[in-house]
C-alpha cells in the first residue's frame, strides 16, 4: 500500500511539475506580451513589428512602390520580396532559390523581382544599416548598383558592420559615408516595413507574387524553387 | 529497458501499427507545413483549384526543411514520430481493452502543446502555435530561442511513450491481482 502511495506521489509530482512549467511559460508569455504590447521593438526611433500574427488577408496586396526592380519592368509577373539583410533565411533564398528564378524567369523577361526592406531589428541589429546602405548606393547608381550592393551584403552577411558597408560601397565605386551616417533613407525603409506588415508579412523572407491583377499570392519563408515555380507558372498561364 | 524495446518490436512489427505510426507522424508533420503556409495554400487553391494546390502542398512538404532551422526540422521529425508511436501504443492498448493509463493523456497533451511551439526561425511563425495567432517573436527572449521547448516536448512525449509501454506489461499483472 505504501509503495502504491509512493508511485502515485511520483506521478503527481511529475504531473504538477509539468503543469507548473506550462503555467510559468504562459505567465512569461503574458508578461512579455503585456510589457511589449504585442510588439517587438525594431529600433529607436522606429516603428514596430507585431509578434501576434495578423489575420491572413483574404486579398493580399503589395505595391512595387518606388523600390529597386530586378528584371524587365514590364514583366507579366512581379515578385515582391520583403527581406532582411541579416536574416539567414533571406540569405538562403538569395543563394539557393533566387539564382534559379533569375535564370528561368527574370532573365527571360517573364518575371521581375522587387526588393523591399523588412528589417527585424530586434533580432538583426545590422538589418536597417544594411538596408540604408543599399538605398544610398541606389541613389548614386540606380537599380543596377543597388543589386550589386544587395549581392555583396548577402555574400558577406557574416561580416556586416557599418564600416564594412561603407567599404563595400566604395569597392563598387560609391561613397555613401554621409548618406549612411545621416540615415537619409530611414523613412523609405520604414515604409517598406510597414507595407510588409500590412500585406500579411509575419517573418522574413516574405513574398507576394502578383500576376495580372492586384491580388497576390503570399509565400512565407525561404521556400525552394519548385514552390515559386508552381505559383509563377500559374500566374503566367 | 529491454522490456520496452521488446514491446515496441512486437507492436511495431505488426504492419498495421507501423502504418498507423507512419500516418500519424505524417499527419502531424503535414499539419505543421499546412499551418505555416496556410495563406499561400488558401490563395493558390482559390486561384487554380484543388489539383494544383495539392502539388503545391507536396512541394511545400518537401521544401519545409529549407524554411526552418535544422534543429527545428529535426525536432519536428522526432516529435512527429514520437506522437505517431504514442497514438499507436494507445490504440494497441485500447484494442486489448485495458483500463486507461492515468496521466498519459495529460502528459502527452503537455508534450504536444510544447511541440506546437517548435520554432521555425525566431522571426517566423511557430508551427502549430501560429493557429492561435502567435508568432515566434517571444521565443527570442528564451536563451536557446525555443529549442528548449522542443527538447522538453521530446522528453515529455518519450516519457509518455515509455510509461504507456511499461504499463502495457505491468497492467496484466495488476489486473489479475485486482480481479482476485
Amino acid at each position: 500500500m505504501s509503495e502504491g502511495t509512493i508511485t502515485i506521489k511520483k506521478q503527481e509530482l511529475w504531473k504538477y511539475s509539468t503543469f507548473l512549467l506550462l503555467i510559468i511559460f504562459v505567465i512569461e508569455a503574458f508578461v512579455i506580451f503585456g510589457n511589449k504590447t504585442d510588439t517587438v521593438v525594431v529600433n529607436n526611433p522606429t516603428p514596430t513589428v507585431p509578434t501576434t500574427g495578423p489575420t491572413e488577408p483574404s486579398q493580399v496586396r503589395a505595391s512595387v512602390d518606388d523600390d529597386p526592380v530586378l528584371g524587365d519592368k514590364n514583366a507579366k509577373v512581379t515578385i515582391i520580396e520583403f527581406s532582411d539583410y541579416q536574416c539567414p533565411f533571406c540569405e538562403r533564398f538569395y543563394s539557393e532559390t533566387l539564382p534559379q528564378i533569375k535564370k528561368e524567369y527574370i532573365d527571360t523577361g517573364k518575371v521581375k523581382l522587387v526588393y523591399r526592406d523588412f528589417p527585424l531589428d530586434s533580432i538583426h541589429p545590422m538589418a536597417t544599416p544594411a538596408a540604408l546602405a543599399a538605398e544610398c548606393v541606389r541613389e548614386k547608381g540606380k537599380d543596377a548598383a543597388y543589386f550589386k550592393m544587395h549581392d555583396k551584403i548577402f555574400e558577406n552577411q557574416q561580416q556586416l558592420s557599418e564600416s564594412n558597408l561603407k567599404s563595400w560601397a566604395k569597392e563598387l565605386g560609391y561613397n555613401i559615408d554621409d548618406c549612411l551616417d545621416s540615415k537619409k533613407f530611414m523613412s523609405e525603409v520604414r515604409k517598406d516595413l510597414s507595407d510588409a506588415q500590412a500585406s500579411g508579412g509575419r517573418g522574413t523572407p516574405y513574398f507576394v507574387i502578383l500576376g495580372s491583377n492586384e491580388d497576390g499570392t503570399p509565400v512565407s519563408g525561404a521556400q525552394p524553387f519548385p514552390v515559386f515555380k508552381q505559383i509563377i507558372d500559374s500566374k503566367l498561364s | 529497458m529491454n522490456y520496452v524495446f521488446n514491446t515496441w518490436k512486437k507492436i511495431f512489427g505488426n504492419w498495421k501499427y507501423f502504418l498507423l505510426t507512419f500516418l500519424i507522424a505524417f499527419l502531424f508533420y503535414s499539419l505543421n507545413v499546412v499551418i505555416s503556409n496556410m495563406a499561400s495554400l488558401i490563395k493558390f487553391y482559390s486561384e487554380v483549384g484543388l489539383f494544383k494546390s495539392l502539388t503545391l502542398f507536396f512541394s511545400l512538404l518537401l521544401g519545409f526543411k529549407d524554411t526552418v532551422l535544422l534543429s527545428s526540422f529535426i525536432s519536428i521529425i522526432i516529435i512527429s514520430i514520437l506522437f505517431g508511436m504514442l497514438v499507436s501504443l494507445l490504440t494497441y492498448r485500447k484494442k486489448l481493452q485495458f483500463n486507461k493509463i492515468n496521466n498519459v493523456g495529460f502528459i502527452s497533451g503537455i508534450g504536444l502543446i510544447l511541440a506546437s511551439f517548435v520554432p521555425g526561425c525566431a522571426a517566423c511563425g511557430v508551427g502549430l502555435a501560429s493557429v492561435i495567432g502567435l508568432s515566434a517573436g517571444f521565443l527570442t527572449f528564451l536563451p536557446y530561442k525555443g529549442l528548449e521547448l522542443s527538447i522538453l516536448s521530446i522528453i515529455i512525449l518519450a516519457t509518455a511513450i515509455i510509461q504507456v509501454t511499461n504499463k502495457l506489461y505491468k497492467c496484466n499483472i495488476v489486473l489479475k491481482n485486482e480481479r482476485r
